[in-house]
């Protein structure tokens, strides 16, 4: 077990976002979080990743250590491709090689460049190779790709499934969309008003592009779209 | 160049201007001096009015270094010092809305006649732009960057200086340029109330002499000054936030 929420309710001052969550996730799972705009999806990453305490209940996560990418890339203007990718080591963590990172998100060509000379899509490879460097155990993803144009987003996806399969770390992905949530992961956590839901992914690994037409793909979609409800994702 | 173009003939137009009617008008000299006879008494001036500018600059420089020192300063600490801030910044809103010439003759009795009345002004009149903008900046840091520098361990030490302080270099660089000018306008309100010394010593002198050219000339080199100390912060501003200008 990576990650284990024992009755986690949150609430900022006298609204609560949400009550009695209990979930676990093993090692070397993906699994999205989904649900409507304001039902605490951010807020729950940010307690599994230490950053906001719960107001009750917890989170544990052990020892294993949290890497984050946002759903902005937080690039630091004034430094290079390179710098940025080099940030966490100046705060004192342990990294892997910046050159092993760069060719990782197939960057080496541009980690000279400042932020401002790269497309969004590329400015979000250097968010995910930054969150990767530190070699954390639990990949903490916010919406890392609604920004981006459908073909980056896409292309974006398959690289992500690459990574992680390679580096086999536990992935909590936030995202709106539900073919986005069922073509990445093991499970899908339905996050609404009235609490959380989750429903497998029946689709075998590795994804393919191929899979997004099968009738699983299809069945687990209108099963989210149920589970949904009303909620607009 | 072509960029300079413009203004330089807009002005060399308005000079012609103003000397054709100075003279055809008739206008007395200690009232208007044509162009002319302003730039004769900068040229027939030019040891003396260099030395004064020389003074002027000197005040204005030091006030704006002590000035914006102290504008950095006060907005780091207010940043990280709640109670500090609260205490403390209405006293800066309220020496920031007294005219300075209102408490000149009390920064003579303090400092004297000599440079460091003057210094002082140009400090009290750059000190709050800086300090304003600064803590803009630092306030302006998107909160997701916060959370990526948290979720890597770092302590508020490196949080600030690896994170708030370059994001906020913008800010502090457009309070930066207001104080710079602002630096002049105080040395010569400093000047204005105490002593002979400076651009401010002369544009007064001159007043009473009814020297009028000369006073043109004085007034010439004071903007002159502000413009050359606006101009050197605006050119540092450029190396310095070469990928801030980069973006727009
Ligand atoms: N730091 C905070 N202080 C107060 N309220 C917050 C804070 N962070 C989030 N909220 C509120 O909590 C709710 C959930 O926010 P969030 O976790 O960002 O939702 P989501 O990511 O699902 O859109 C929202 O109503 C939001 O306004
Ligand atoms: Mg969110």
């Amino acid at each position: 077990m990576v990650i284990h929420a024992k009755q986690a309710t949150k609430a900022f001052g006298t609204s609560p976002v949400f009550d009695n969550l209990s979930f676990r996730i093993k090692k070397g799972e993906f699994v999205s979080i989904i649900g409507p705009s304001g039902c605490g999806k951010t807020s729950l990453l940010r307690m599994i990743g230490g950053l906001l305490p719960p107001t009750s209940g917890k989170i544990d996560v052990g020892h294993h250590t949290c890497g984050f990418v946002f759903q902005q890339p937080v690039l630091l203007p004034w430094r290079t491709i390179q710098d940025n990718i080099r940030l966490p080591k100046e705060l004192g963590k342990d990294i892997q090689a910046v050159e092993d990172m760069l060719s990782l998100v197939q960057l080496d060509h541009v980690k000279d460049r400042l932020p401002h000379q790269l497309s969004g899509g590329m400015q979000q490879r250097v968010n995910l190779a930054r969150a990767l460097i530190t070699k954390p155990s639990i990949l903490l993803m916010d919406e890392p790709f609604s920004s981006l144009d459908e073909i980056t987003r896409e292309n974006m996806q398959d690289e992500l499934i690459r990574i992680w399969q390679a580096s086999k770390n536990t992935v909590a992905f936030v995202t709106h969309s539900i073919p986005e949530a069922v073509y990445l992961s093991d499970r899908v956590f339905v996050l609404t008003a009235e609490g959380m839901t989750e429903i497998g992914v029946p689709l075998a690994r590795p994804r393919t592009r191929k899979m997004k037409q099968s009738k699983s793909f299809h069945h687990t979609v209108n099963r989210l779209q149920r589970a949904l409800g009303g909620h607009h994702a | 160049m072509r960029k300079h173009l413009p203004p330089a003939i807009l002005i060399l137009l308005m000079v012609g201007v103003w000397e054709l009617f100075v003279r055809i008008l008739g206008v007395p000299v200690y009232l208007f001096p044509p162009p002319s006879l302003v730039a004769q008494a900068l040229w027939e001036n030019a040891a003396r009015l260099a030395g004064h500018f020389g003074t002027t600059m000197l005040e204005s420089v030091l006030g704006f270094g002590l000035g914006s020192g102290l504008g950095l300063v006060l907005a780091t600490l207010f940043f990280h010092v709640r109670a500090v801030k609260e205490s403390t910044y209405p006293i800066a809103i309220g020496i920031q809305s007294t005219p300075t010439i209102a408490v000149a003759p009390l920064l003579i009795l303090w400092f004297g006649n000599g440079i460091m009345t003057k210094v002082v002004a140009a400090a009290l009149l750059s000190f709050f732009p800086v300090l304003v903008n600064c803590m803009k900046g630092f306030n302006a840091v998107p909160p997701e960057a916060v959370d990526l520098f948290k979720s890597l361990g770092s302590g508020k030490t490196q949080l600030f200086l690896k994170l708030r302080f370059p994001h906020a270099l913008p800010y502090l660089f457009s309070g930066l340029k207001v104080g710079a000018s602002l630096a002049v306008v105080g040395a010569i309100v400093g000047e204005f109330t105490g002593g002979d010394k400076g651009l401010g010593g002369i544009i007064v002198t001159s007043g009473f002499l009814l020297e009028t050219p000369t006073m043109f000339a004085a007034i010439l080199l004071a903007s002159l000054g502000g413009i050359s100390l606006l101009g050197v912060v605006a050119l540092l501003e450029k190396r310095v936030l070469h990928w801030h200008h980069a973006r727009d």
